[in-house]
C-alpha cells in the first residue's frame, strides 16, 4: 500500500505535467488559428481568381498587395474582403468592379494596414456618393491613404 | 469529495490540452490551401488561369522565391497545375525529386543554369513522360511564344 506522501506527489506530477501540456497546446492554438485563418484567406482569394503577393516582411508579420480585379464575378466584394479581412496585413488593395454593401464597406473600414487603396465607381460598382463617403472615412482613419478610383471604362474619378 | 478534486485537477488540464490539440487538427487548411498559401508566403507568384479549351489551371511563377527546391516540395500539391516558371538558379535532388511529382503539367519555363546538360535531358524526359503535352523552354532552345497563359 503506497504511502499517502507517495499518492500525493504522483498526484501534483501528473497535475503538472497536465498543466503545461494545457498551456503548452493552449499557446501553439493561438498561433496556429492564426496562422490557419490567414492560409485558408490567402488560398481562397487565388482560387477565386484574385491576384495576391506577398510584399515583404517586418517583425515576423507579413505584408501583402492583393487585387480583386480578376476575381470571379459570381462574388461580390463583400465576400472577398472577408477574406481580405482575414489576412488582415494588407499594404495596397485593388476591389473588384463590383457593388460594395456593408459588410464589405466595414472591412475596408477595418483593414488599418492599407496604404493604397482602388475601387471601380459607376452604376453597376461603387456610387459615387457612396465613394466620396468612403473616401473621406478611410482618410480621416488613415491620413496618409491614397484613395484612387477609375469607372469601368478604366477613366480616373476624383 | 477529495477523490473527486483529485481526479479534477489531475485530469482537467490534459482534457483541455487534448481538446485544443483537436481543435488544432480540426480547424487546419486543406492540402492543397496550405501548399497554395505557402508558396505565396515564399514570394511565389500563384495566379488561377484560363486555358483556351475552357478549363482553368495554376499558373506559378518562383522568380521571386529564394531558391527553387523548397518551393517546388509543394508545388505537387497544387491541383492542375498548368504552367510552371522556375527560378535562374541551381535545381537540386530534391527539388528535381518534386517536380517529378507533379502532373498535368502543360508548360514548364527553365533555363539550362540549374541543371547540367545531361541531367537537363534525363529531366526533360522524365516530365514529358509523366506529362503528355508539355512544353519546357529554356534559353537555348527555340523559345515558345508567351502567348499560352490567358486571363
Amino acid at each position: 500500500m503506497p504511502s499517502r506522501r507517495r499518492v500525493l506527489v504522483v498526484r501534483l506530477l501528473i497535475a503538472l505535467i497536465g498543466t503545461l501540456a494545457m498551456v503548452a497546446t493552449l499557446i501553439e492554438l493561438k498561433g496556429q488559428w492564426a496562422l490557419a485563418r490567414e492560409q485558408r484567406a490567402v488560398a481562397n482569394l487565388v482560387k477565386a481568381g484574385a491576384s495576391v503577393q506577398l510584399l515583404g516582411e517586418e517583425n515576423g508579420v507579413r505584408y501583402y498587395t492583393i487585387g480583386l480585379d480578376g476575381c470571379d464575378r459570381s462574388k461580390s466584394n463583400d465576400e472577398l474582403l472577408q477574406y481580405v479581412c482575414n489576412i488582415g496585413n494588407v499594404r495596397a488593395l485593388s476591389l473588384a468592379p463590383l457593388p460594395l454593401r456593408e459588410a464589405g464597406t466595414k472591412c475596408l473600414l477595418d483593414l488599418g494596414t492599407v496604404e493604397l487603396l482602388h475601387l471601380y465607381v459607376g452604376d453597376r460598382s461603387v456610387p459615387p456618393e457612396m465613394y466620396a463617403g468612403l473616401k473621406r472615412e478611410m482618410k480621416r482613419l488613415n491620413p496618409n491613404m491614397d484613395v484612387q478610383a477609375s469607372d469601368l471604362d478604366g477613366k480616373a474619378v476624383e | 469529495m477529495a477523490h473527486r478534486f483529485w481526479l479534477t485537477i489531475c485530469f482537467l488540464p490534459s482534457a483541455v490540452a487534448a481538446v485544443a490539440a483537436g481543435l488544432i487538427v480540426w480547424n487546419m487548411p486543406t492540402r492543397d490551401e496550405r501548399a497554395i498559401a505557402t508558396l505565396i508566403m515564399a514570394a511565389a507568384e500563384v495566379r488561377l488561369l484560363d486555358s483556351p479549351d475552357g478549363s482553368r489551371y495554376f499558373s506559378i511563377d518562383l522568380q521571386r522565391c529564394s531558391n527553387n527546391d523548397e518551393p517546388l516540395t509543394y508545388v505537387p500539391h497544387v491541383p492542375n497545375v498548368g504552367s510552371l516558371y522556375l527560378k535562374p538558379a541551381p535545381l537540386e535532388d530534391a527539388g528535381t525529386a518534386s517536380l517529378l511529382r507533379v502532373r498535368g503539367l502543360r508548360y514548364l519555363d527553365v533555363t539550362r543554369a540549374i541543371a547540367s546538360n545531361e541531367q537537363f535531358a534525363r529531366l526533360g524526359d522524365a516530365l514529358k513522360h509523366t506529362n503528355p503535352g508539355l512544353i519546357i523552354r529554356d534559353d537555348i532552345r527555340e523559345s515558345v511564344p508567351l502567348n499560352f497563359d490567358k486571363k
